[in-house]
């Protein structure tokens, strides 16, 4: 098979045989509790997790400051004093959890799916995947859904029931107008006073130079982004089978298409798409990971602790 | 096969509709969604020749039944060989051409003849045609009578070639236009024809009319005439290519002939449709050369001013309007100011006080006026018949003495031409038989015997003054002071007076009393004895103050008391000077009040014909202008016309109608407004396929073959659902 005929979207490779690692999507997507699913997806990692070394990192000793009039006495290291009969208030490095902002676009171009979900709510269960992930750990989780025209926004934070704000808006049906992804971006970066992580869920199909101002937006402000592109199998490799109009979902344009004479054609510009778009998230020190629907979600939070490791 | 309605063929091409729903019907009729086109284009799809020849069967039935419909409605028919030789039928046509003066407008005119021979190009030689022009008066140019003779004896299209030859020399007029006379006059013409006649072609008669159809095109006459159904009126309106004009007239025409010196007032007005507003006002002589300085004006569209002229420069009798689009209507006569001298001739004694003076008092008294300048003559008695027979006197005032008692035939015979004799009684003029024989030879046209006069004049004798009793105000004398604001004559005191008795063979009309002086209401002067003798006016004692006896053309006047001071305050009086014009000339002519006349006017002139009249060329008019049986002169032109008589000559100026200087245009619905039928004349062209039409017409209805056709396409309609059935339940 040529080149032009073929998707070159990288697609995450969790191990050896992924399919007998993790646990279908499909079934997943059968538990109609979103938290459930999360719940379910995330303790499948997390008992993987046990054997690697990624924990403690949160709460590390930094340095050493002479004691000052007016500091917490709980601070002052003890031990220090009875060796050196010196004060001294022991620092660390960040007491505050990280920061996590989860971007979920909810544009009608989302709502389509052939494996049986859409890409929408394939989205929402990965979303919730990772605010479960992200609350576990103590950190503060923030939403916003994208490609409306009215975003859903909610602040990170980690107090009691935030969790189950957050899976109340992801469990709303999608009722995208229209996909201004770059605004609602754009919009986030003006409303997130505080550095972290943003992790932006949806399928880019958009032109890649309306991206390139918001992302680097956020950046600008400090954050870090991870993009998780998701994208339907027949997106990616163009499987449609029978001569038929399509129709778009955003803005209802209707054309005949024949898939036999025109599936390069497709192939060749959407790949020059992807291309254009991994040159731009490199660019901009963007983490990109492509996520097709009939993979497992567990490729998220893989996606997810190397991005933090990172960071 | 022809079609009735061949513009319902057109629904034929209804037939692209099947054929394009065929066409759609070949797209997918299902819709997948897909995320995103972005990346995709469209590849329409191949039409296979399979996909064409499973529905041709469908096609084409919806098509006939399309077809069949449409050609249903547009009526189709049989042709038959009859129909293309349809000819109109003979009718009767009057052109009435106005030629009114506002139709001087060359291109107007020009556009009128054009019009004139475009309708007779539109008529044949079988039909009638008359010729009429109008302006203020209806002309017969060719008559119908003309075509009637002719068919006799089989002359056809005489009256059309007539008519085309008249038009030729046909020529506008200065009149005035009244259209509602001339329509009327021509459908009358053509009712009264239509009566009796046995052709097709007079009771199938049409009036076109020609005319620019201003406001003042005089239509307003129609309102009460009920025209007839069976007359339709063509209006073929000639407008110009700038229907703006401006018209001056002279304010207080009969007046402003008088005065030279005095400042003459014109009013401009400028009609809406006028463009142009700068206008300006000159003298200019005979010969059309600029006399002294240019008066400008701007007077806006729709609006009027009024200016006052420089005073009439010498040689000078013509004011020109410049700066209006027509200039047909831009000069403006004057006539010259002159005043005629008349000459009051006085003959009697001469005191030399003057308050003793009768002839002091009458030439200090302003007897002159506008037209008339009047001057009083002493004369002696022996050069009185010398100069009383002289042309311009118009009264003798005479004081009868010594000397002219033998005078009283001569000055009877001078009454009766006309002239006014006054007979003042005064002390000086003496109540002797002498006296008496004068009087009664005046009146009576005999020479009296001396001392068998039956008239007496005798002084009277009162201690006090006597008053003017009663007045008879019926008379001209003092008719203008007959206004309770003047007819005081208490004022007017008379301290010497003499009482004149007469005989009863000289007829006499006292002054009614003011009790009966309603049932008096005759005439006195057309009583049947013309010599009777008429006391205008009596003393408080009864006695006449002023009788008067009419003779001939002529007034013989008596007072009974002279108006110096030394006998009376009459001259002193406010009366005196209007009583005494009025004892000079009673019945001032009145030509002289008509003096700015229009085209087309009737002048009366009160002397008898032979007229000359000399135009402002020098050249004399023909007879023509005259009338005979009236005596009344008519112009044809607008100028400055010398009316010549035997012994008087009068000058007038002729203007160009003021109705014809308006010229804004009206609109041709006005016609019906005055319940005119108006019609299109047609063509003989138009009326044959007008005939050709209502055949077809008929034809057609006696074929119904769209009915078939209807059924037909209906039943391939019920094929077609058939079908089309049995088509989708096989897919």
């Amino acid at each position: 098979m040529s080149q032009s005929t073929t998707s070159r979207i990288d697609l995450p490779k969790g191990g050896n045989s992924p399919r007998t690692w993790f646990i279908d999507p499909s079934a997943i997507m059968q538990i109609q509790n979103l938290i459930l699913r999360a719940k379910t997806v995330v303790e499948g990692f997390s008992n993987g997790l046990h054997r690697s070394s990624l924990r403690g990192f949160s709460v590390e000793f930094a340095e050493y400051r002479p004691y000052v009039l007016g500091d917490d006495l709980r601070n002052l290291d003890w031990k220090l004093v009875a060796r050196s009969d010196r004060y001294y208030v022991k620092q660390f490095e960040d007491e505050t959890n990280r920061r996590c902002y989860l971007a979920v676009d909810q544009s009608k171009s989302m709502n389509y799916g052939t494996a049986g979900y859409t890409k929408a709510e394939y989205a929402r269960t990965m979303a919730a995947t990772l605010a479960y992930f992200l609350y576990g750990q103590r950190d503060a989780v923030g939403l916003i859904s994208c490609g409306t025209a009215q975003p859903d926004y909610l602040p990170a934070r980690h107090r009691t029931g935030h969790l189950q704000q957050i899976m109340s808006i992801l469990g709303k049906e999608n009722v995208g107008i229209e996909s201004d992804l770059s605004a609602s971006l754009a919009q986030l970066a003006g409303l997130s006073k505080r550095r972290g992580l943003v992790i932006l869920l949806s399928d880019l199909l958009v032109p890649v130079e309306s991206l390139s101002q918001p992302l680097g937006y956020l950046r600008g402000r400090g954050h870090e982004i991870l993009v998780l592109r998701v994208l339907d199998r027949t997106e990616v490799d163009f499987s449609l089978q029978q001569s038929a109009m399509l129709q778009d979902l955003e803005t209802g344009k209707e054309i005949y298409v024949d898939p036999a004479a025109i599936r390069t054609d497709y192939l060749k510009k959407f790949n020059q798409h992807a291309d254009e778009l991994t040159e731009m998230c490199h660019r901009k020190s963007v983490r990109l990971a492509n996520v097709i629907t009939d993979q497992p979600l567990d490729h998220a939070l893989f996606e997810l602790v190397h991005a933090m490791s990172r960071g | 096969m022809g079609l009735l309605a061949p513009l319902y063929a057109i629904a034929a091409l209804a037939i692209a509709g099947p054929i394009l729903f065929h066409l759609i019907r070949r797209q997918p009729q299902g819709r997948v969604l897909f995320s995103s086109l972005m990346f995709l284009r469209s590849s329409p799809p191949r039409l296979t020749r399979k996909s064409r020849l499973d529905n041709l069967l469908l096609l084409l039935l919806r098509v006939l039944a399309l077809v069949m419909i449409a050609l249903a409605f547009s009526r189709p028919y049989w042709r038959q060989k009859d129909l293309v030789s349809q000819t109109a039928p003979a009718r009767t046509v009057a052109l009435l051409i106005d030629t009114s003066g506002s139709m001087q407008r060359s291109d107007v005119w020009q556009a009128a003849i054009q019009v004139a021979g475009r309708v007779l190009d539109g008529l044949t030689a079988e039909d009638q045609v008359a010729l009429y022009t109008i302006d203020s008066r209806l002309n017969t140019v060719v008559p119908l009578g003309q075509f009637l003779q002719s068919e006799s004896s089989t002359k056809q299209g005489d009256s059309l070639g007539l008519v085309k030859q008249a038009l030729k020399e046909l020529k506008p007029t200065w009149n005035a236009g009244k259209l509602a006379s001339g329509l009327i006059g021509v459908a009358e013409q053509l009712s009264v024809r239509s009566l009796g006649a046995e052709s097709s072609a007079i009771s199938n008669a049409q009036i076109v009319l020609i005319s620019d159809f201003h406001m003042e095109s005089g239509i307003e006459e129609l309102q009460g005439y009920a025209w007839p159904d069976s007359i339709p009126v063509d209006l073929r309106i000639v407008g110009s290519k700038s229907p703006g004009n401006a018209q001056a007239t002279l304010m207080q025409a009969d007046e402003s002939g008088i005065a030279a010196s005095a400042d003459r007032k014109v009013r401009i007005e400028n009609n809406s449709q006028s463009t142009k507003e700068a206008l300006s006002l000159l003298w200019v002589d005979d010969k059309g050369k600029a006399q002294g300085p240019q008066t400008s004006i701007q007077v806006p569209a729709g609006q009027v001013r009024v200016v006052t002229l420089p005073p009439q420069p010498e040689g000078s009798h013509q004011v020109r309007l410049e700066g209006d689009d027509w200039s047909g209507d831009n000069e403006l006569f004057v006539p010259r100011g002159e005043s005629v001298t008349q000459r009051i001739l006085y003959c009697g004694t001469q005191p030399k006080q003057a308050e003793e003076d009768l002839s002091y008092f009458l030439s200090q008294a302003p007897l002159s006026n506008a037209m008339f300048r009047r001057e009083v003559i002493n004369v002696k008695a022996e050069e009185l018949q010398l100069q009383a027979v002289q042309e311009n006197v118009v009264a003798v005032v005479i004081e009868p003495n010594v000397e002219t008692y033998k005078q009283a035939e001569f000055l009877r015979s001078v009454a009766l031409v006309g002239t006014s004799v006054i007979v003042v009684l005064t002390e000086q003029s003496g109540d002797g038989p002498e006296a008496a024989k004068f009087l009664e030879s005046l009146w009576t046209e005999r020479e009296a015997v001396p001392n068998q006069t039956q008239v007496s004049i005798s002084e009277a004798e009162r201690k006090q003054h006597a008053m003017i009793a009663s007045v008879d105000y019926r008379n001209a004398v003092f008719g203008a002071l007959a206004d309770p604001r003047f007819n005081d004559f208490s004022k007017i005191r008379i301290w010497k007076h003499r009482k004149v008795e007469w005989p009863g063979s000289i007829a006499t009309t006292d002054t009614p009393s003011r009790a009966n002086a309603t049932e008096e209401n005759k005439d006195p002067t057309n009583g049947a004895s013309q010599a009777s003798l008429q006391v205008l006016a009596r003393l408080d004692d009864g006695a006449a103050w002023l009788i008067r006896q009419q003779a001939g053309k002529g007034n013989i006047w008596l007072l009974t008391s002279g108006w110096q001071t030394t006998e009376s305050s009459f001259a002193l009086s406010s009366k005196f000077i209007p009583v005494m014009m009025n004892l000079v000339d009673p019945n001032p002519r009145q030509l002289g009040f008509t003096r700015v006349v229009d085209v087309g006017q009737a002048v009366e002139v009160e002397d008898q014909p032979p007229f000359k009249i000399i135009d402002q060329s020098g050249s004399e008019l023909d007879s023509r202008a005259i009338d005979e049986a009236t005596g009344k002169i008519t112009f044809e032109k607008p100028g400055l016309y010398s009316v010549r008589g035997s012994k008087w000559s009068q000058q007038l100026a002729v203007q160009l109608p003021i109705s014809e200087s308006r010229l804004t245009p009206m609109d041709s619905s006005v016609l019906q407004q005055f319940g005119l039928a108006t019609e299109k004349l047609q063509t003989d062209q138009e009326i044959a396929d007008r005939l050709r039409q209502m055949k077809i017409e008929e034809l057609e209805q006696q074929q119904k073959i769209w009915k078939w056709i209807l059924v037909a396409g209906l039943a391939i309609l019920l094929v077609e659902t058939f079908v089309a059935g049995w088509a989708a339940k096989n897919m």
